[in-house]
């Protein structure tokens, strides 16, 4: 029984659809399931009901894996490619990862993690993930997209490496790679759209994606509305795309483990942009600036009764001014702001480099002993941070000219 | 059935030589072909069947050519003059597999060699 034109034409779409176009393998599988399905039918199948047997056996997505096996087979350039993205893909998340954690807990290596990390997922993750993908596509007018979604991402990544070491530029390179990744984002849709099935479950994850990723990225680049942005997709995705998708009939007991465990796992690192490191900082450097504040006027009060009649008046009033401005200017930033130094913040640097030198003199006299913490320009510092740390240098200071009066005056504090 | 565990590394020799004694083949026709042969114990499923068959199109092995039957592409596979060498080493490279196995398999192994 031989099958018509229209059941031919249905079965070209079916196979058009999971994506096989990989020489005449095409053919080869719509005339081995047309043979298959009209010898079901000799046996008095309907042609639908053949159908739905023989798709047992060749599901879309088992067509589609043939295609990479037959590609994995042929291809020895795809079959290499796909082994570093194999090896890669389990590495660079967990040097990246280690890294993250050693830069919160400020254990060494930390920067050397990052940047290697880095380095893996843009020089050999990411041109890799590029080549199996266009492999797979075997569709030429697909190179321009896949080049260009490649660039984005590796100055995407670029950018958030930049970011967290405080380099330069970071913020040119996180938007420019955004703006490009946002302008290839149909191409992104039709990749997605064959991998992805259900087909009703694709456009609201793809809003869902976007929607989060706009949000990490106005978080990134100090945005308003960012938290308002992530929290809503955030939402959206566990509240009704996670649940839709796992309901939806295409979907196994391990794809919704699968589903499940990812969700989380967005979920939980993209709530941990909110309670930053910044943050935690800020809050336990505010509660020594403010018992450092009280303890200092009192230093100061018992050093202005001391210093009355002393012969440097004009000196130590000199020095309670400085000090005064100091603390102005960094009260009143540390409470504006929150966020590290960035290198054109001249005021604040000149601040910094005071500090150091300020810290290296009290390290001298104290013998490496003072309870100064050594701020280091690497790490994020902010002004809440750096103001604490003048406080007490600024006692430090207070203590030695008490002292210092007290032996002139021969008495005691 | 014969699981595919067992049947992976044969098939490519089962393959050439299906192809050998009959010439000409389709890809259902070789499947069936197999079937047929082996009673229903070995099946060659579609992912088992067409990465070899383009490996062995890409290796110069096999060569193919296309005819229209009832509205829709026929492909053929055929050895190439090449290939019928490949066939040879490849049937004689199982043959030892096999009576090696076989050897592995007697019983009281132990015995026949003391």
């Amino acid at each position: 029984m031989d099958l018509t034109k229209d059941q031919i034409q249905y079965l070209e779409n079916f196979i058009d659809k999971s994506g096989i176009n990989y020489s005449h393998l095409r053919d080869d599988l719509l005339d081995h399931m047309c043979c298959d399905i009209e010898y079901r039918m000799e046996s008095g199948e309907s042609f639908k009901d053949a159908f739905d047997n023989v798709l047992l056996d060749c599901s879309m997505s088992h067509l589609a894996h043939l295609q990479k096996q037959t590609l994995l087979l042929t291809n020895k350039f795809y079959s290499a490619m796909k082994k570093i993205v194999q090896i890669f893909g389990v590495l660079v998340p967990l040097i990246i990862t280690a890294g993250a954690m050693a830069k919160v807990y400020h254990w060494p290596g930390a920067a050397a993690l990052l940047v290697l990390g880095f380095l893996f997922l843009n020089f050999l993750l990411i041109p890799a993930l590029s080549v199996v993908s266009y492999t797979e596509f075997n569709d030429k007018k697909y190179l321009t997209p896949h080049i260009t979604v490649g660039i984005s991402a590796f100055i995407l990544s670029f950018g958030l490496l930049f970011k967290i070491m405080h380099w330069p530029g970071a913020n040119i390179l996180l938007l420019a790679g955004g703006v490009l990744l946002l302008l290839n984002i149909p191409f992104l849709l039709i990749s997605v759209k064959r991998k992805l099935q259900p087909e009703s479950i694709i456009i609201p994850a793809i809003i869902g994606i976007i929607a989060l990723l706009t949000g990490l990225q106005c978080k990134m680049m100090h945005w308003p509305g960012a938290s308002w942005i992530i929290v809503g997709s955030l939402v959206y995705i566990n509240v009704f795309l996670v649940p839709k998708y796992i309901l939806s009939k295409s979907c196994t007991p391990a794809r919704s483990l699968f589903v499940i465990v990812v969700s989380i796992w967005i979920t939980i690192g993209s709530m941990m942009s909110f309670y930053n490191t910044n943050k935690n900082c800020d809050s336990y450097y505010t509660a020594q600036a403010e018992k450092l504040n009280a303890d200092n006027e009192k230093y100061s009060a018992l050093l202005t009764k001391s210093y009355s009649d002393s012969t440097n008046a004009e000196a130590i009033e000199s020095f309670i001014s400085s000090y005064n401005n100091v603390d102005y200017y960094l009260s009143k930033n540390s409470r504006e702001r929150g966020h590290a130094i960035v290198p054109n913040d001249l005021e604040l640097l000149e601040l910094y480099n005071n500090y150091i030198s300020e810290y290296e003199k009290v390290q001298e006299v104290t013998g490496g002993k003072s309870n100064l913490y050594k701020l280091d320009k690497g790490v994020p510092m902010n002004y809440i941070h750096l103001y604490s740390n003048v406080l007490l240098l600024h006692q430090n200071e207070i203590i030695k000219l008490i002292n210092q009066l007290s032996t002139q005056k021969g008495e005691l504090k | 059935m014969i699981s595919k565990e067992l049947l992976k590394g044969v098939l490519k020799p089962v393959i050439l030589k299906v192809l050998e004694e009959n010439g000409r083949m389709y890809g259902y026709e070789i499947t069936q072909t197999v079937e047929q042969i082996t009673k229903g114990k070995v099946k060659l499923s579609y992912g088992a069947l067409y990465p070899i068959l383009h490996k062995l199109e890409k290796d110069g092995t096999l060569s193919t050519d296309t005819e229209m039957v009832n509205n829709r592409a026929r492909v053929y596979y055929s050895l190439t003059p090449q290939g019928k060498t490949v066939v040879q080493e490849k049937i004689e490279e199982l043959e030892e597999f096999v009576s090696t196995i076989q050897i592995l398999l007697k019983p009281n192994l132990g015995l026949q060699f003391c």
